[in-house]
């Protein structure tokens, strides 16, 4: 297998995209993270309702988007983290990913858009394909600059 | 001696050249409908369709918060007849901006644009008075691209007439 010359370039296009891919699906109410239903639940009818008078009355993770704001990838040598790293928004990310014990016990339903590396979760299928090409098209020397 | 020259190059690219015409031929009006429809997707989840365009630095997929002014406005109900929203970011008021998306061909493959003036002040002057940026395309003379989840779904479509 040819190597990747570029390793940083690379993994900056697989963070890039990762983010981007999250955003996407959690926009059409889905998750990313494999062994996730494909489809979250809807919105209560009464925090529908609420939530409409702002923002969009579906179950997308907006509602001031400043969750949302925050997602981010933090490059590493070989390797690269992604999540929401601002303390604030955490709790609320965690909330709806379910990664601490306490967030367990919160009324509000799991909606994971992140994969928790303690359970060994990864993407779906689909995303490690992509994230695959990827890596492919920079051993081909064919990778974006 | 009695011989014959076959040019195996030439017939190869021969073929090759016949292939690739017919390639972009049969591809180029599914991707100008795939790339309409996800680069107005895209905005309408608030998200740039360039690469990391939603904001001045380069480094946001997301399009930047409205302003205080804006989102004081939207929450008084200046904008209620267009059921206008704080979240998310998906630049349309009217829609008649989104609605002047047009493609045009050219000899390799087609254009993608707005004809909208106000497509141009997100683009390139900034909105507001703080001037803030948000993409609608990439822009290539400034070697910017085509978000990757948008790049790979016209890479698989094309990928399918070969």
């Amino acid at each position: 297998m040819a190597k990747i010359q570029d390793k940083q370039e690379a993994i900056n296009e697989v963070g890039n995209f990762l983010v981007e891919k999250i955003l996407e699906d959690v926009s059409q109410q889905k998750s990313p993270v494999q062994g996730e239903p494909s489809r979250w639940r809807s919105l209560s009818k009464k925090y529908r309702k609420e939530k409409g008078k702002v923002a969009s009355p579906i179950a997308n993770m907006e509602l001031t988007g400043a969750m949302l704001d925050q997602l981010e990838f933090r490059p590493g040598a070989r390797s690269l983290e992604i999540g929401i790293f601002d303390t604030t928004q955490a709790q609320k990310a965690d909330n709806h990913n379910k990664f601490s014990a306490a967030s367990k016990k919160t009324p509000v339903p799991p909606r994971k858009f992140i994969p928790n590396k303690k359970e060994k979760k990864t993407f779906k299928r689909d995303i490690i394909n992509q994230v695959d090409n990827i890596l492919e098209e920079f051993r081909n020397g064919s990778g974006e600059n | 001696m009695v011989q014959a020259r076959i040019d195996i190059q030439r017939e190869v690219k021969k073929i090759v050249d016949d292939n690739f015409k017919r390639i972009v031929r049969n591809s180029r009006d599914p991707a100008k409908a795939l790339m309409k429809r996800e680069v107005l997707n895209s905005i309408a989840r608030g998200v740039s369709p360039a690469k990391g365009g939603g904001d001045q630095t380069g480094g946001s997929a997301r399009f930047v918060r409205y302003s205080e002014s804006y989102i004081n406005a939207i929450l008084k109900g200046r904008f209620a007849r267009f059921s206008k929203r704080l979240r998310p970011v998906n630049l349309k008021l009217s829609g008649k901006m989104l609605r002047s998306i047009k493609t045009l061909n050219t000899k390799t493959g087609f254009t993608i644009f707005f004809s909208d003036r106000l497509a141009d002040i997100h683009q390139n002057q900034g909105a507001g008075r703080r001037k803030v940026k948000r993409k609608l395309l990439p822009d290539a003379r400034k070697g910017e691209t085509f978000s990757r989840v948008i790049t790979n779904k016209l890479v698989k479509l094309i990928q399918s007439f070969i």
